[in-house]
């Protein structure tokens, strides 16, 4: 019989949800203002600005209050992973996820209601939530209130940089996003870890 | 031999004529590039001289200005002799020489647009009904071709619609002679759009001069805010100070080499269509940027439409391509990882009967 323990508090799961949608949502907006005109674009112009700024903001509200619930719930701790140690049990996820997992050997690390990400993760976690989508978010705020940008950046319109930093970090945030889809069918079941992001539960073996 | 005859003479009488004709070349002292200019259509006059105009006639001009210019500028309403000058009067008859100095109709005599009885003082004559266009020159006397081509598209735009609105509506309604320069002069984009964006709005954003320009015609002359009609713009204000109203107003021409087309477009056909400017083939090379300085360093870096980087980044159209391959390489080199890593797990799982 499998055994259940709870480990994602509701609004960690609502925040990851709403957060998610936005990310999608403003990468599809996004990329069709950046390929206007091209054919690549999936929305017109019009709607693709609308939803943008509209998600970009929402996002910024999202985060700050992402922000204050991590602080104050002593959630951060998840994202900081354990200096002891660090280094083999990275190594033994890497060892995981590159070959283990390919024949059938049991997950290293098993989530606990303290700890439910792995140090991998952790790692990962932490540079995007708190540098890539800062510089993302920064970037964008920019965007919409050019008063905040620079006037003139090497003889360039100031908004030059930051639409440059925020289509780059748009990109890899992207592709972040890609490989985190990816990694959550890597559970016991390729389901599990979506069900768990559902209903706060993980399954042991 | 009756043949060769035939083409001997056809070979002298050409090469006769070759001959002629560069013997009149040299004599008149021309290349042929020179006569081939002189066969084009004659660039629109008045021409634009080349050379500076000699510092004497320049002090000439300027003598003979500082006449009208003593009672016509702010410093000169106030020095002016009230026992001879109704000062009220004068002060609703200010302009500003430094303007003017920059202006298209710089080291040009005030008395060359300004004739007859405006050239003494007291100005006599009746007092005109049109302020200041009493024996003031219309643009046609001195740009005949271009008012020709001018004035048929003006009246079939957007002004051109009332008949009433119309009989007031010329040339002077947006041009200030004494102010205006053309965007070849100005170059800079950023003064373009300040100078022709205020010809519009100086009507359309005040309620004042649109209610004494349209007073007796239109009844109720209220018009809706400007920026409530160009909300779909999503931020009206930006575009104001970064795009002319007359690039979605006026026709595009078939050929961008040609000046901007005078007939303003109603609300039915002004061009809504974000694609005309947010796009790599955007509109804006062609005629905002049409004479603003090259920006090689960034379009070597990759950019589109680099030469409007130095004013704007404008989404869609200055685009960074070198970027966007690096961009497309590392999602590619992702999807590729995943693709391998399922791959892994699909034959892993079949080695190892099913269980993962
Ligand atoms: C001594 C002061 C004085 C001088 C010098 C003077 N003006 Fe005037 N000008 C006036 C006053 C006052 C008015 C307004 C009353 C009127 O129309 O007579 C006026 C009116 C005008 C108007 C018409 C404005 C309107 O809307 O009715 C024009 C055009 C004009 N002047 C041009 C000139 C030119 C060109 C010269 C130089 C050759 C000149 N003035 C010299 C005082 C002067
Ligand atoms: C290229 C032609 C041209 C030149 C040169 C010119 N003006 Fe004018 N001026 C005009 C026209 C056209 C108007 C009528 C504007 C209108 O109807 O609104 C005008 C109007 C005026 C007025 C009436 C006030 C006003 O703003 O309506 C004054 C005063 C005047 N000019 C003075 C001068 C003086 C002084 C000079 C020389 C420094 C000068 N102008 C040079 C074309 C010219
Ligand atoms: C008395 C003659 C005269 C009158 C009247 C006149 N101009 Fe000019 N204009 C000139 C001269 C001279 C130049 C300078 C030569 C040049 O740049 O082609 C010039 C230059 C210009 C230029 C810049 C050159 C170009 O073709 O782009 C514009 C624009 C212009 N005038 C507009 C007007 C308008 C609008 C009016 C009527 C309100 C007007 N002018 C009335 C003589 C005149
Ligand atoms: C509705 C406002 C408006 C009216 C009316 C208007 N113009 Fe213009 N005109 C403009 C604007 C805006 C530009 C700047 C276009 C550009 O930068 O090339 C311009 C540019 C010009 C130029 C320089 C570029 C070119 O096309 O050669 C000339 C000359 C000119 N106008 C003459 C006239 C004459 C003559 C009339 C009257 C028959 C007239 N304009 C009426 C707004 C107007
Ligand atoms: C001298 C004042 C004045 C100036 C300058 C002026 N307009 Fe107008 N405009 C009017 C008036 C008056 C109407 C007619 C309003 C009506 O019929 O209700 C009008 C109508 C229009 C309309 C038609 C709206 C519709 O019903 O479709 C457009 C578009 C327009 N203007 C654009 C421009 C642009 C662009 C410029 C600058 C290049 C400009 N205007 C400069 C006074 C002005
Ligand atoms: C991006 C293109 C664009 C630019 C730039 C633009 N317009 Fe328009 N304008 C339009 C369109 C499209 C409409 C029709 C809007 C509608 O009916 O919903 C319009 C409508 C108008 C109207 C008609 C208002 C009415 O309902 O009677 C006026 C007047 C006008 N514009 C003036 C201006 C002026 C002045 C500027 C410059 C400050 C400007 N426009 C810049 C696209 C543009
Ligand atoms: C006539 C050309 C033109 C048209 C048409 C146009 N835009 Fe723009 N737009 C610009 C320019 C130029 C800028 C750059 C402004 C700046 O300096 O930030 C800009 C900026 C923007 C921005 C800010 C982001 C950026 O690129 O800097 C948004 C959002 C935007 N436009 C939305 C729209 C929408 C939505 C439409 C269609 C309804 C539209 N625009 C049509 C010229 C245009
Ligand atoms: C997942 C997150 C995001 C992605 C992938 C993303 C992507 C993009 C892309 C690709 C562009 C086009 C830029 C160009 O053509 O150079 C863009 C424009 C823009 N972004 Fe974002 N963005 C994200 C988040 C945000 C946020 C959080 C904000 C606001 C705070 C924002 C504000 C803007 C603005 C203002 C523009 C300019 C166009 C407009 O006004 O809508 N973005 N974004």
């Amino acid at each position: 019989m499998t055994q259940r323990i709870f480990i994602l508090p509701i609004w960690i799961r609502l925040w990851h949800w709403t957060n998610a949608a936005l990310m999608i949502l403003l990468a599809i907006s996004g990329a069709s203002m950046h390929f206007s005109g091209t054919g690549w674009g999936i929305l017109r112009f019009e709607t693709a600005v609308k939803i943008h700024n509209f998600c970009g903001v929402t996002l910024l509200w999202l985060y700050g209050l992402f922000i204050l619930a991590n602080l104050f719930s002593g959630n951060l701790g998840r994202y900081l992973p354990e200096m002891k140690g660090f280094i083999g049990k990275s190594w033994k996820q890497i060892k995981f996820y590159c070959w283990g997992i390919f024949v059938g050997a049991p997950d290293p690390y098993e989530p606990t209601r303290e700890a439910s990400h792995n140090t991998l993760q952790q790692v990962m976690y932490w540079a995007v939530m708190y540098i890539l989508v800062p510089i993302v978010l920064i970037s964008g705020a920019m965007f919409l209130w050019p008063n905040l940008a620079p006037k003139e950046v090497l003889g360039l319109d100031g908004l030059v940089p930051v639409a440059l930093v925020h289509y780059v970090a748009g990109v890899v945030l992207f592709g972040f996003t890609l490989m985190h889809i990816y990694l959550g069918t890597t559970g016991h079941k390729i389901s599990s870890q979506f069900k768990t992001m559902v209903n706060g539960y993980h399954e042991m073996e | 031999m009756k043949c060769d005859l035939r083409s001997t003479v056809k070979t002298i009488t050409f090469g006769a004529g070759i001959l002629f004709l560069a013997g009149i070349l040299v004599a008149t002292g021309q290349t042929p590039q020179a006569m081939a200019q002189q066969t084009e259509p004659a660039a629109e006059e008045p021409q634009q001289e080349d050379a500076k105009p000699s510092p004497e006639a320049v002090a000439a001009v300027n003598a003979k200005n500082a006449e009208c210019l003593s009672c016509h500028t702010e410093a000169g309403a106030v020095t002016a002799d009230p026992t001879i000058v109704d000062l009220e009067a004068l002060s609703k008859v200010l302009i500003d020489p430094v303007a003017m100095q920059a202006s298209n109709h710089t080291g040009m005599t005030c008395i060359s647009c300004h004739v007859g009885s405006y050239e003494g003082f007291p100005h006599s004559g009746p007092l005109q009904e049109v302020p200041g266009r009493h024996e003031t020159l219309d643009c046609v006397e001195c740009h005949s071709l271009q008012t020709w081509r001018i004035e048929p598209q003006v009246a079939h735009g957007a002004h051109g619609q009332n008949p009433k609105v119309f009989e007031r509506f010329d040339c002077n309604s947006c041009h200030d002679s004494h102010v205006f320069q053309s965007a070849s002069k100005l170059k800079d984009p950023v003064e373009i759009i300040a100078q022709d964006n205020g010809m519009c709005l100086s009507c359309h954003d005040s309620e004042l001069r649109f209610a004494e320009f349209t007073a007796g015609i239109i009844p109720v002359p209220e018009q809706p805010d400007i920026n409530v009609i160009h909300q779909f713009l999503a931020d009206p204000e930006r575009h104001w100070s970064s795009v002319r109203c007359i690039e979605c107003h006026t026709p595009a021409s078939e050929t961008p080499t040609l000046n901007i087309s005078h007939k303003i477009l109603t609300k039915e056909e002004a061009r809504r269509d974000c694609v005309t400017c947010h796009s790599a083939d955007t509109h804006l090379s062609a005629s905002l940027y049409r004479y603003a300085a090259e920006q090689r360093d960034a379009e070597d870096a990759g950019f589109e439409n680099a030469q409007l980087l130095s004013k704007a980044y404008v989404v869609g159209a200055t685009r960074n391509t070198k970027v966007d391959q690096l961009g497309m390489a590392l999602l590619a080199l992702i999807l590729a990882g995943i693709a391998l890593h399922i791959l892994g797990r699909v034959i892993g799982r079949l080695m190892t009967g099913g269980k993962e």
